[in-house]
């Protein structure tokens, strides 16, 4: 039992990292994207500058995307009591997680663009109002970088808890305790 | 169109309320109370914890078909209003009490009542009971958000003044 306990502090370990990571890189893309900051990067090393310039969108996204299913896992391994099942589910879901990352971040950046994207006239207005012309666009093009990538996150995490759900059930339903009473399965 | 994809992803979500919502309602309203009825403590438990744990798998399965299928059908949509946005935070909301419902409060009763009646099942029966009927509200309300979304782009129809 202490064993299995010490795993799970060390998986618990390892998920915060990736989020953190993640965290890390959506923010630092996020706001390199928004200030259009890559034209510095390209100034000091151009090669550098030119392929953060043709990924930097996939990196925001996938960032955003890998973000959001970790935060799901995390908080819905929470909900889970018993430590041997959450900690199988948590393994797979992770599992699960970084193979549909990068296909289900264009699709989440599909949808994170309609709607509200923070870019509406009284949004700039007011910034520029309050931070002057040029410093006014700057922050408008972060607030709307900020929104995409927040809801980018959200969208994630919504299918992050639904992946988690899945998991925890097959994981369940092939649980030992739940394998010991044979009725259970006859039930039609 | 009868037959398209958009219309099979509406059907499996629609199919994923009905079996979501029927099955709590019926466990809460008709299975429960019957089972204390008609059955003996010791195959009263025995039951329940059976009907738990094979609805967790019902409902969160189904819950899960239902944030899929949502998902594509915001996709064919082409349109986040902020009536949707509102419905995708209950749907949040929805599978995380459905989460703790049966991952903790179910997980406990299935390991507290392995050996048959125990004095510390009641309350957690009480409590995923009361989890149980704040899941199915906030599945009520989001079927009816669901519905002005569909059909809220006529008219609005006025409340009648009954006073």
């Amino acid at each position: 039992m202490a064993a299995l306990r010490d795993r799970d502090r060390r998986l618990r370990r390892v998920i915060r990292w990736l989020t953190l990571i993640a965290m890390a890189t959506g923010f630092l893309s996020t706001l390199i994207y928004s200030t259009g900051a890559d034209l510095a990067i390209r100034y000091v090393n151009p090669e550098l500058g030119a392929w953060w310039d043709a990924h930097q969108f996939a990196i925001m996204e996938v960032s955003a995307t890998a973000l959001g299913l970790l935060i799901a896992v995390r908080c819905a391994a929470r909900l889970i009591e018993e430590t041997r099942t959450r900690r199988r589910a948590k393994v797979s879901s992770l599992v699960l997680s970084a193979i549909i990352a990068l296909p289900l971040s264009s699709e989440v950046a599909s949808i994170a663009r309609l709607g509200w994207d923070g870019g509406g006239a009284p949004t700039r207005n007011f910034l520029q109002g309050r931070a002057g012309y040029g410093a006014g666009n700057i922050l408008d093009k972060i607030v709307i970088g900020s929104v995409y990538f927040l809801k980018s996150t959200a969208l994630a995490a919504l299918i992050g808890f639904a992946l988690y759900a899945v998991v925890w059930v097959i994981t369940m339903s092939f649980d030992k305790d739940g394998a010991t009473e044979p009725a259970e399965r006859s039930i039609p | 169109m009868l037959f398209s994809w958009r219309m099979l992803v509406l059907f499996i979500h629609v199919a994923s309320v009905i079996v979501a919502l029927g099955g709590s309602l019926f466990s809460t309203f008709a299975l429960t109370p019957i089972l204390g009825q008609e059955l003996e403590p010791g195959a009263r438990v025995k039951v329940a914890r059976r009907v738990i744990r094979r609805l967790g798998t019902i409902v969160l399965s189904a819950l899960a078909i239902l944030i899929v299928t949502g998902i594509v059908n915001v996709m064919y949509m082409g349109v986040v209003t902020t009536l949707l946005a509102i419905k995708l935070f209950l749907v949040t909301i929805v599978i995380v009490l459905a989460l703790y419902q049966y991952g903790s409060i179910g997980a406990r009763i299935w390991r507290y009542s392995a050996k048959g009646p125990d004095p510390m099942v009641g309350p957690l029966q009480v409590r995923f009971r009361a989890i149980g009927l704040t899941v199915g509200a906030l599945v009520l309300i989001i079927v009816y958000l669901s519905l002005a979304l569909s059909r809220g782009g006529g008219p609005s129809i006025p409340i009648p003044d009954l006073g």
